[in-house]
């Protein structure tokens, strides 16, 4: 489903709002509005068909997922928490720390995908820019850390909207991180 | 330029060297770092949109077709083996986002794999015009190309719009007749320019020079997609004839062009080249 209006300007803030107001509201599927009215006005569509299987997303309490693993938004939920404790303890002065912190997390990412497969669009969406990001740069800066962490943190809300993914698209972009970087092996220019 | 004041006009060649990750794009952004004024052409959207984002999206939709990620390049293989520029270049594609994703030692299921590689194209393709938007300064949109603004766009049932429909003299909807009205002079002296190469002119100058002759009889002849895209350095260029420097990676074309327009050319990617 696309936003109604999508501008450069939706920001962070905005995100926080839809955040809010999905968690928020605590009750079930059926009973959640089919829209969410951002705090500038914007009207966004909730997907209700948004899982890949074409379920509807279950968002009231955790799942078990394959082995046993607890899933978020259809997401390893263990997997999330270690992404997100890696992305805390970056310590600048140790090279070989954040290298090796960063190998770790690629890894953690592409395992993220086995329960991605069945997690909602939008949360694969935002898996693929994070995982666009951190495959596109060797020592990220305090700058990209931020964004991996806000990326993750969405990741770990149950349920997502088109607006959470055109807001982390355009904070990775703002970072410095190209969705096009998946082209990065290609030698010629193409056009012609 | 170099003062931090000077403006620069980039080819679509440089756009998509930007576009890969900073470890390649860093040669072409620190040579543009001086430049606080970055501009392209909308006609370089169209190219970068005709050539890139269309084969990525072929990619994306044969992905939802094939159930194991092994079979894309037969799938590619059986519906465009009659096409062999096409498929080479979709195939050439593949190729380069799969060595992307094996940066990361270690397997995972086949589904699992699938989905990663349809939401890395989804990502490419949806992010892509944004990124364009926010890599440079201004766009210039002389030719007023209507496909150029056609972004790429989510239809339901997960497919994604790239399409670039036809454009004819039956239904003009740019600018272009208009725009090399305007700039007739500085066409017309690239023509020239071209004749006096000879044979040593590349192929696509020749083209654009017998393109530019018609257009003096009958300028509503490049309202045509098959006629303007033969003509695209040259359209990007005279697009940017407000700026210092034009920044290309063909210099076969664009060593003319800029010549012709006097502007100094600079090709980041090739002085990388020549230093490693």
């Amino acid at each position: 489903m696309s936003p109604k209006y999508i501008t450069s300007g939706v920001d962070e803030s905005a995100a926080s709002d839809f955040n809010r107001s999905i968690i928020e509201t605590g009750t079930s599927v059926s009973e959640a509005p089919s829209k969410i009215t951002s705090s500038r006005g914007w009207e966004y569509e909730l997907d209700q068909t948004l899982d890949a299987t074409g379920k509807l997303p279950e968002r009231t309490k955790d799942r078990v997922g394959q082995h046993g693993k607890t899933l978020v938004g259809g997401l390893d939920k263990s997997l999330l928490g270690r992404a997100q404790v890696i992305l805390e303890s970056f310590d600048w002065d140790d090279a070989v720390g954040v290298a090796i912190n960063m190998e770790s997390l690629r890894g953690i990412i592409l395992q993220l995908w086995e329960s991605a497969a069945n997690a909602s669009q939008f949360h694969q969406d935002i898996l693929a820019v994070l995982e666009s990001a951190m495959l596109s740069v060797e020592l990220p800066d305090s700058h990209h850390l931020s964004v991996f962490r806000e990326a993750i943190r969405d990741l770990e809300s149950d349920l997502l909207a088109q607006a959470h993914v055109d807001v982390i698209r355009r904070r990775f972009i703002s970072a410095g991180f190209s969705p096009l970087a998946l082209l990065t092996e290609v030698d010629e220019d193409g056009v012609k | 330029m170099g003062n931090g004041i000077g403006t620069v006009h980039i080819d679509t060649s440089i756009q998509i060297e930007k576009c890969k990750a900073p470890k390649k794009a860093k040669v072409v952004e620190e040579s543009l770092k001086a430049f606080r004024f970055k501009s392209t052409s909308s006609y370089a959207k169209y190219e970068f949109k005709n050539a890139w984002l269309r084969d990525l999206a072929y990619l994306y939709s044969a992905s939802q077709k094939v159930g194991r990620l092994e079979d894309l390049l037969g799938y590619i293989s059986d519906r465009l083996g009659a096409h062999p520029a096409n498929r080479s270049r979709v195939s050439r594609c593949l190729q380069a986002v799969e060595r992307f994703l094996s940066q990361v030692p270690g397997s995972i299921s086949y589904e699992a794999s699938l989905a990663r590689v349809r939401s890395l194209l989804r990502n490419a393709i949806l992010g892509a015009y944004a990124w364009w938007d926010s890599s440079i300064t201004h766009e210039y949109n002389g030719t007023g190309c209507v496909r150029a603004y056609e972004q790429p766009k989510e239809l339901s049932g997960g497919k994604i719009d790239v399409s670039v429909p036809r454009c004819s003299r039956d239904n003009i909807k740019c600018t272009i007749q208009r725009f090399f009205e305007q700039n007739k002079q500085h066409f017309i002296a690239i023509g020239l320019a071209i004749k006096e190469l000879g044979n040593n002119a590349s192929e696509e100058l020749q083209q654009a020079k017998k393109i530019i002759e018609d257009a003096e009889k009958n300028r509503e002849g490049l309202c045509d997609d098959g006629v303007c895209r033969r003509l695209g350095d040259v359209l990007i260029a005279v697009d940017g004839l407000n700026m210092d420097c034009f920044a290309a990676n063909n210099d076969k074309e664009w060593m003319l062009l800029a010549d012709v327009l006097g502007k100094e050319l600079i090709n980041p990617v090739r002085d990388a080249k020549a230093t490693n």
